[in-house]
Formats: C-alpha cells, structure tokens, sequence
C-alpha cells in the first residue's frame, strides 16, 4: 500500500485552516480533524490554477495520488502534531512506516502525511464512532478513569 | 463482544500473520477506534516496534501511557493485597 503526500495548503483548505469547530478530538499526538474529500479535492483543484510552478508541481503530483487511492466521497481525518506534545518526529515517522507497511480490516488506514516546516500530518480515514474509551466512558474519559481507579483499590 | 475480537485479530496480525512482527506498546481505550458498524480498529503506532524473528525476547524500557501503567501497577498490588 502506498502512503500519499499531501501538501499544508490542502489540508489547510480543507480543515478551514485548522478551525475548532472541525476538531474531533486530541490524542496523545495532539489534535485530530475531520474533513470531507470533497473539501481536499475542490482545495488541490483551485490549487492547481495558481501560476505558481512549485505549487503546479506539487499540486499534480497531489491530485494524482487523490484519483488513485482516495475513494470518492469518503471522509478523512487529520491529525496534528501540536508543538506541547511528547511523541516527538521519531516516532511520527515510526507510525508512517509501520502503517504504510500494513493492511488489515482492524488496523486503521493511513492516506498520506504532511511535513511542511514545523507542521507534521497524518491523514487517515475518517471513524463514524470515534474510540472505545469514549462509547464505554463518554466525552469526560479521564473522570470516569479516575472514578474507575478509585473503585478498583482495594478497601 | 464484535469490538473485542476486532482488537484480537488486529493484534494477531500485528504479531503474527503480517509480514513485519510488530509490538504495538500501547494498546489502550483511546487507541481503539470504531468505524460506522462498530469494527473496532487499531491506531496509533507512535510507540510501535519491530519484532524481529531471530531475537526470542524483546527488552527496551518501559513504555505505554502513565494512566493505564498506573492502573496495571495497581491491579498487581490489588492482587497481592487480597490473597
């Protein structure tokens, strides 16, 4: 399986520059965003207008990767390496080999990534139900964590 | 019941069935995704390592998330407590 570049102004485009409202939630990585393909294939093709060459060249490349791959329609998530995490580049570029490498119904499907500066992203397919930490504990997990600890010590 | 055999096949071919061995290091709630018909799915291979055919064990530090370390630490001492 082949791991697709996308480039900063894409997933800009299409995460309305990072706007809160398409947030789903935080991991250990940082924050994770949902996007629609038709909102990244509108922002490659607008892309690929500007009479820029270097942005010409890496638009065409982009919007080969998009035709072969991505799945019309499909919903993609992207996640953020934001600047207070601790998973640091080693281990950004340890989970683009290791999933690039894999294809498994239960294994989750990584679509491309981003290194553009200081930003680092990961674009995977979009999950409806988001975690299990959140259908067994609801939105305020680290709570129902700590309720669960103190349940589990022995009195 | 689906979720958890879900998990366990993607587990079984991280370790065994792929073609690269791999220990995923922090298999936790979080980590677990669901997809629209409630397939759970495996994420976040940040701290995943290759397992390679020739070493019998692997040792490295510890690694995982403090939250769930915490709450193995305490089982185990919940189980020497009680018995």
């Amino acid at each position: 399986m082949k791991t697709g570049y996308f480039s900063l102004r894409q997933i800009k485009a299409a995460t309305n520059n990072f706007d809160p409202e398409n947030k789903i939630g935080e991991g250990g990585f940082g924050p994770v965003y949902k996007v629609t393909l038709d909102t990244l294939q509108s922002s490659q093709y607008k892309e690929a207008f500007i009479p820029n060459t270097l942005q010409m060249k890496t638009c065409t490349k982009d919007i080969v990767y998009s035709q072969g791959v991505l799945p019309d329609g499909a919903v993609i998530a992207v996640k953020q390496l934001s600047s207070k995490s601790k998973q640091g580049n080693r281990e950004f570029i340890n989970e683009i080999g290791m999933i690039s490498a894999l294809q498994h119904p239960n294994l989750v499907k990584l679509y491309g990534c981003c290194i553009e500066g200081h930003q680092l992203l990961l674009v995977y397919e979009y999950m409806e139900n988001n975690s299990l930490a959140r259908a067994l504990f609801g939105k305020c997990f680290f709570m129902n964590i700590f309720g669960c600890v103190c349940m589990r010590l022995p009195s | 019941m689906k979720i958890c055999v879900g998990i366990a096949k993607g587990l079984t071919y991280l370790h065994e069935e792929s073609r690269l061995k791999i220990v995923h290091r922090d298999i936790k709630a979080t980590n677990v995704l669901l997809d629209k018909h409630l397939n759970a799915k495996i994420s976040d291979f940040g701290l995943a390592k290759l397992d390679e055919e020739e070493n019998t064990h692997i040792s490295t530090r510890i690694a995982g998330t403090m939250l769930v370390l915490c709450q193995s630490i305490l089982d185990f001492v919940r189980h020497f407590i009680v018995f």
